[in-house]
């Protein structure tokens, strides 16, 4: 680039010139709807996520379907992960925008690029540290899962403003009957189609002005044929049209394919039968103690001395205290002398993974009627373990009744592992896994 | 991208009166009612976010300090602006220069997936997060797993550009 070209390099009302034909208004909007869609979903789910962990009264998770949690924290995960390549592309698409002059044009234009301000840093931010917690690395400095909710309002409320202001836009910029994305007009994005500009429209297509003055000055090679080519292709491309680059319909292709290249690499630590292909995924279900993962081991939360050995286990205790007719203190030759019963259920983790595996041990119900609990009680389920977020976990009255609702003493025809919460762990249908308490050695009823 | 091939193309079309683009100029009409109580609302949810980064509302046994929480976005998007965004951009000018004209789009193509393979996988590549009491946490060899799925990925470039050529080739002649 020549010096003259640079001196057209200036910032305008609209930002840098566009400097590629890829970054036209009707890209931005095509990935603006897909982001719209893959944001809401890693809202609601996240907020289904806070809502089980931290319920407000008012808020009663069922224990059916049995695997609904897994579900929708596996979705959470892998769309965030497929989130990546949308929103880079689309941050790239705007970018010549940043550079805007002046940076506003008002009051309302500067809310509005505040909002976006929010929405670039949240909606980063977001992605970022979802990517880096799945792999455990917390490098923020503050706790996750507050840091990542508190951003998530930040981002999406920015969205919804964004959406408010940009949807009228967006709208016409899709349905174009002529070179809309919607309307049938995908030929638009053909390489060799011709569109004609629609009377009226704002829309610039390849042929806009916007980065004509510094690229005019670019020079290079003149061969006739690319000049034959010019004329027959007037799509943009990455690098330029007639020199074979991408259409945007590759470019968009392109983001598709990066979206679902992760997904199918990373999405088998949540789904069963795509595990062969988890070759990205920073977890491998069928890894792990007893052949599944585990987030914190016997030793990480101080109990490995108090489950490891037998003289250990003739003293363990499970109490049972609080709204009960008689509080109790059981043996681990008491709970085994009861009914004991078989549950398939997954260890369903707040980080995407999740596993299968076959419980075996006593119905919580049958403890809390043997104790003498209400009819309708919930449980706060407490574990030996250092105090901590996770060392206790709760069971509404639905779980704390459900038939699945086990404490297990036993997983895949073996005593448990220390490290799966020997001798006595929690496990429920529909349940994270942090709630899935391990080490448990008191319930208390209300 | 500049890229010379689109300096033509667009100088070719100088003549043609620009419509003016507010895409990013901010809005220029009015925002109809229901966008301006989406907009509202957006708004309302943006300020419940602020005031539990600061503390006055709490949904968590922890609060988040707010400095932090904003040096992390600001740092976020810098971190885009000056290097991701500079890096593609370049990337994008190198493919455009590439030779022959026909590997550009496969080439462009295999760019994209692989750098969004790569930023997936690069906390586990680190393996900041690794246990040594605890071998569930990042199993595997994740450079090997990486290299598998890219050459998986530049397979297919290499075949989509051989395949290109051959068509080419066969039309020309």
């Amino acid at each position: 680039m020549n010096l003259p070209a640079l001196k057209t390099l200036r910032p305008t009302a609209e930002g840098l010139p566009a400097s590629s034909p890829l970054r036209t208004d009707r890209m931005a909007a095509a990935l603006g709807v897909a982001l719209g869609v893959t944001f809401t979903i890693c809202f609601i789910t996240g907020m289904i996520s806070h809502l089980v962990q931290s319920p407000p009264s008012w808020f009663l998770w069922p224990t059916r379907p049995v695997n609904l949690y897994r579900f929708s924290q596996g979705l959470h995960v892998a769309t965030g992960m497929a989130t990546i390549p949308i929103l880079l592309a689309k941050l790239w698409v705007v970018y010549p925008k940043l550079f805007r002059f002046p940076p506003a044009t008002g009051v309302s234009d500067a809310l509005s690029r505040v909002s976006d301000g929010l929405l670039v840093g949240g909606g980063l931010f977001l992605v970022f540290s979802g990517t880096a917690n799945l792999a455990r690395w917390r490098p923020w400095g503050f706790g996750f899962t507050s840091g990542h909710y508190w951003t998530a309002l930040l981002a999406y409320g920015a969205l919804l403003v964004h959406i408010a202001y940009r949807a009228a836009k967006t709208r016409r910029e899709l349905r174009d009957p002529v070179n809309g994305l919607i309307s049938g007009a995908v030929g638009g994005l053909r390489p060799g189609h011709t569109p004609e500009p629609t009377p009226g429209s704002d829309d610039h297509e390849g042929s806009s002005g916007a980065g004509s003055g510094p690229e005019e000055a670019d020079g290079g090679p003149t061969d006739a044929d690319d000049a034959s080519e010019v004329e027959d292709e007037r799509v943009p491309v990455l690098a330029g049209p007639g020199d074979h680059s991408l259409t945007r319909r590759g470019f968009l292709g392109a983001v598709g394919l990066a979206s679902a290249a992760i997904t199918v690499t990373t999405v088998g630590q949540s789904l069963p039968w795509a595990r062969r292909l988890n070759l990205l995924g920073p977890r491998r279900p069928g890894v792990g103690a007893q052949g599944f993962p585990v987030n914190k081991t016997a030793s990480g939360a101080g109990v490995l001395e108090a489950v490891e050995s037998d003289a250990a286990l003739a003293d363990y205790r499970l109490t049972i205290v609080g709204a009960v007719d008689e509080e109790m203190e059981l043996t681990l030759d008491d709970l085994r002398a009861m009914p004991q019963f078989e549950e398939d259920l997954p260890i369903s983790c707040v980080e995407g993974w999740s596993a299968n595996a076959r419980w075996r041990g006593v119905r919580v119900k049958d403890l809390l009627a043997r104790a003498g609990a209400p009819d309708g009680a919930e449980v706060t389920v407490v574990s030996l373990q250092d105090p901590s977020l996770y060392a206790s976990s709760e069971l509404n009255r639905i779980q704390a009744s459900d038939n699945k609702t086990l404490l297990a003493l036993d997983v895949n025809g073996e005593p448990l592992h220390p490290d799966h919460g020997r001798p006595v762990r929690l496990i429920g249908a529909n349940r994270p896994g942090v709630q899935q308490t391990k080490w448990v050695t008191r319930l208390e009823v209300r | 991208m500049t890229s010379t091939s689109i300096s033509r193309q667009e100088s070719g079309s100088e003549d043609q009166p620009q419509e003016p683009d507010d895409g990013g100029a901010g809005p220029r009409e009015p925002l109809s009612w229901p966008a301006r109580a989406l907009a509202l609302g957006g708004w309302g949810v943006v300020v419940i976010g602020v005031l539990g980064v600061l503390a006055r509302i709490s949904h968590f046994a922890f609060s988040v300090p707010w400095r932090e929480v904003a040096e992390w976005f600001i740092f976020s998007t810098l971190f885009h602006d000056l290097i991701v965004a500079p890096v593609v951009t370049v990337a994008a000018l190198g493919v455009g220069r590439l030779r022959p004209r026909l590997a550009r789009a496969p080439v462009a193509v295999g760019l994209i997936v692989s750098g969004s393979l790569v930023a997936v996988s690069y906390p586990r590549l680190r393996g900041y997060g690794e246990s040594a009491a605890n071998p569930s946490i990042l199993p595997g060899n994740a450079a090997r797993d990486l290299a598998v799925v890219l050459a998986v990925v530049w397979a297919a470039v290499i075949a989509s550009v051989v395949y290109r050529l051959v068509k080419d080739r066969s039309v020309t002649t």
